[in-house]
């Protein structure tokens, strides 16, 4: 591949265009694009350019008015009906701002505004700035991203008002730079086959943003002055994994992102059209499909195999990487770029499990770690790393998509310890002045005997359950899971595991809160229909398990599946139930 | 005309989407529709602007006033869609 060399043709140009330079954004939908660069100025015109409009223009000018209103719903229209063929659920956003632009209220305004002698483009400026600014004020994080929202149609329509389009066909195969793109846009660059895009506003809850994931197109946002910086068809190459835009590209840079793009082009076409599917049975169960993930990494690929949300983030792995605790600052950051990739699909965060087995500064070495000071009891035993792990979480929580797990709960007091520490902590937060979800679901791992078995109480006091398979069946069985001498007795299909887990399920379906399995079951081929049949409704495995464990979903039927469990708990065995499960599969 | 209060019970609380939601419902009736929020802000549940505008959050409890022919169908309707969390995940 050829260096380009000349990117202003025919112009003569002071600076120097031959430095690669890279230029640090927010990830906001993943992917690699290599391509030209369009860039697209802003529009800043002053409203000062136009002077009041005589009385005899006004209702002519009321019309012109009207038919922007018009050309923009049925421009909407016709983008949304687009996207809904493409992308389905996701394109609701588009008819949001079809009723915008509809908006009766905010037409009388405009309307009455340009009979007072305004002339169109400054009535629209005026109503929808003040509408807009009620919204950047918000309390709330996502309201604020509202402001975008109202701006957007604004700016949608201001252009239909001077006639402007952004000409979409010379847009093909290239990456497109701009102040800010809307919803329309993002559809339309995809119809005509551009690459990726570069905003410089930022906001990765921005509807752009959520259509650009879903189509997946990849996309940086929030890189300052972008426009100005990237040069006219010169090539540019955007790291939608990483946040990344770089310009004038080495060759040997070049080089490695076509090599990182194709590897992952190859992993995740197919995928993603089985991505697209709903992980619901025959008779129409909906089993949410969670993957687990440690890194940001991670949930890229998790994404691409269809996952529709993290269901189990291992914190200590962040530990285990650093060699060390990281303080709140790296949490913090750690946890919301989690969070912002995952956006909008929830994310789980297990507070640390660690326990004596995997050296921890203060902690005595116990003949027994398994039966030590491990997860919650460490957790409460160092409640400084605890309550700090908590507050990073819950800044991490402003876009209300994060959910926070506790781990190895054995006994309500490790509860409400844990839930007094998690309120301290908001009122810390408040009191600092930070943003953050008031209302994160607080949720608890099912993995010991114990709190299976009291699931019905414990159910009463969180917001959710997660079954941890492996400790369940570990404790349960009294067979430690790393003993190769026992590993024929730990056997999660044990039907004194399943009963436990059944109770479980039970008392979350009772009490309406939402209960997971996170363990190597939930994955595992021959469990899929005893999941199922015991009423599971959200499941969280390896990436790479989703899309068979989501065709077999799709394949199953619960009232059989409930059929199945219910001679499965009846067995002696683990390996009755074994039999059982193979010979249903068989016969089908 | 029929008053009631109605809580926002899912998590994200009133944003674009269940706006929209609420909007599409309201159109589909002849009686005026109003929702007044914690700000006292009252508005037309017609509007969608309006209906983003009362940034309600989860737990909030807002006031209905309906008034017009067909006024307790949608008392009803409303009060089903806010009941079902706007069809979100709870």
């Amino acid at each position: 591949m050829s260096h380009p060399i000349n990117h202003r043709f025919g112009t003569y140009t002071i600076v120097c265009v031959d430095e690669e330079s890279r230029l640090k954004g927010i990830p906001a939908s993943p992917g690699i694009a290599i391509g030209r660069c369009v860039v697209i100025q802003g529009d800043n015109q002053s409203l000062l350019h136009y002077s009041m409009i005589s009385d005899d223009k006004r209702v002519s000018e009321v019309e012109r008015y009207q038919n922007a209103v018009r050309l923009c719903a049925i421009e909407l229209q016709q983008t949304f009906q687009l996207a809904e063929k493409e992308i389905g659920n996701v394109a609701a956003i588009l008819e949001t701002y079809e009723f915008i632009v509809n908006d009766f209220t905010i037409n009388e305004a405009i309307i009455k505004r340009i009979r007072d002698g305004f002339p169109a483009e400054s009535a629209v400026s005026i109503e929808y700035d003040l509408q807009k600014n009620f919204f950047q004020y918000a309390k709330d994080a996502i309201l604020r991203e509202r402001a975008h929202d109202i701006e957007n149609v604004k700016e949608r329509l201001l252009h239909v008002l001077h006639n402007k389009h952004i000409s979409h066909s010379i847009a093909r195969n290239s990456i497109i730079v701009s102040p800010s793109i809307i919803p329309q846009d993002v559809i339309l660059f995809n119809e005509s086959e551009v690459l990726g895009f570069v905003t410089e506003v930022g906001g990765i809850t921005s509807h752009s943003c959520i259509l650009a994931r879903s189509l997946g197109l990849p996309a940086v946002i929030g890189v300052p002055n972008a426009t100005t910086v990237t040069v006219a068809n010169s090539v540019i190459i955007i790291d939608g994994y990483a946040g990344v835009v770089i310009t004038n590209p080495k060759p040997e840079t070049l080089e490695k992102y076509i090599r990182k793009q194709e590897q992952k082009k190859a992993q995740s076409k197919k995928l993603q059209r089985q991505a697209q599917f709903p992980a619901v049975t025959q008779d129409g169960t909906r089993i949410q499909l969670n993957a687990n993930a440690d890194t940001t990494d991670d949930v890229d690929v998790a994404l691409t195999h269809g996952a529709e949300g993290i269901g189990l983030v291992r914190t200590e792995m962040f530990i285990v990487k650093l060699q060390r605790f990281p303080d709140e600052a790296e949490q913090e950051e750690y946890y919301r770029d989690m969070s912002l990739r995952t956006y909008p699909n929830v994310v789980t965060f297990r507070a640390f499990d660690i326990g004596s087995d995997k050296h921890v500064e203060g902690l005595p070495h116990e003949k027994n770690p398994a039966l030590g000071m491990r997860g919650v009891r460490f957790l409460l035993h160092r409640k400084d790393i605890y309550l700090t792990q908590i507050r990073a979480i819950l800044k991490a929580s402003v876009n209300k998509n994060v959910r926070l797990l506790i781990p190895m709960i054995a006994n309500v007091q490790e509860i409400e310890e844990s839930l007094e520490l998690v309120k301290r902590a908001k009122k810390q937060l408040t009191d600092s002045g930070h943003d953050f979800d008031h209302a994160m679901p607080v949720g608890i791992m099912i993995e010991t005997p114990s709190s299976a078995l009291m699931a019905h109480k414990l159910a009463e006091l969180v917001n959710f359950f997660s079954i941890g398979t492996n400790d369940l069946t570990q404790y349960t069985l009294a067979a430690d899971r790393t003993n190769e001498m026992v590993s024929t007795i730990f056997d999660a299909f044990n039907p004194a595991v399943l009963r436990l887990m059944k109770h479980t399920v039970d008392a979350a379906t009772k009490n309406n809160i939402s209960v997971s399995v996170c363990g190597d079951f939930g994955g595992h081929s021959a469990a899929t229909e005893l999941l199922i049949g015991m009423g599971i409704n959200e499941l969280s495995v390896t990436p790479s398990l989703l899309p068979e464990l989501k065709q077999r979903i799709r394949k199953a039927s619960a009232k059989h599946a409930s059929k199945v469990f219910m001679d499965a708990v009846e067995c002696l065995s683990a390996k009755e139930v074994r039999n059982k499960v193979s010979a249903v599969r068989k016969k089908k | 005309m029929i008053e009631t209060d109605i809580t926002v019970v899912n998590r994200a609380g009133v944003h674009t989407r269940p706006a929209a939601m609420i909007v599409k419902l309201a159109a589909q009736f002849k009686s005026d529709i109003y929702l007044t929020g914690d700000n006292q802000l009252r508005i037309n549940a017609k509007s969608i602007i309006g209906v983003m505008t009362l940034a309600a959050a989860q737990g909030t409890i807002l006031h209905l006033t309906v008034s017009g022919e067909d006024e307790t169908a949608a008392v009803d309707k409303l009060s089903e869609l806010f009941a079902s969390g706007f069809g979100e995940h709870l």
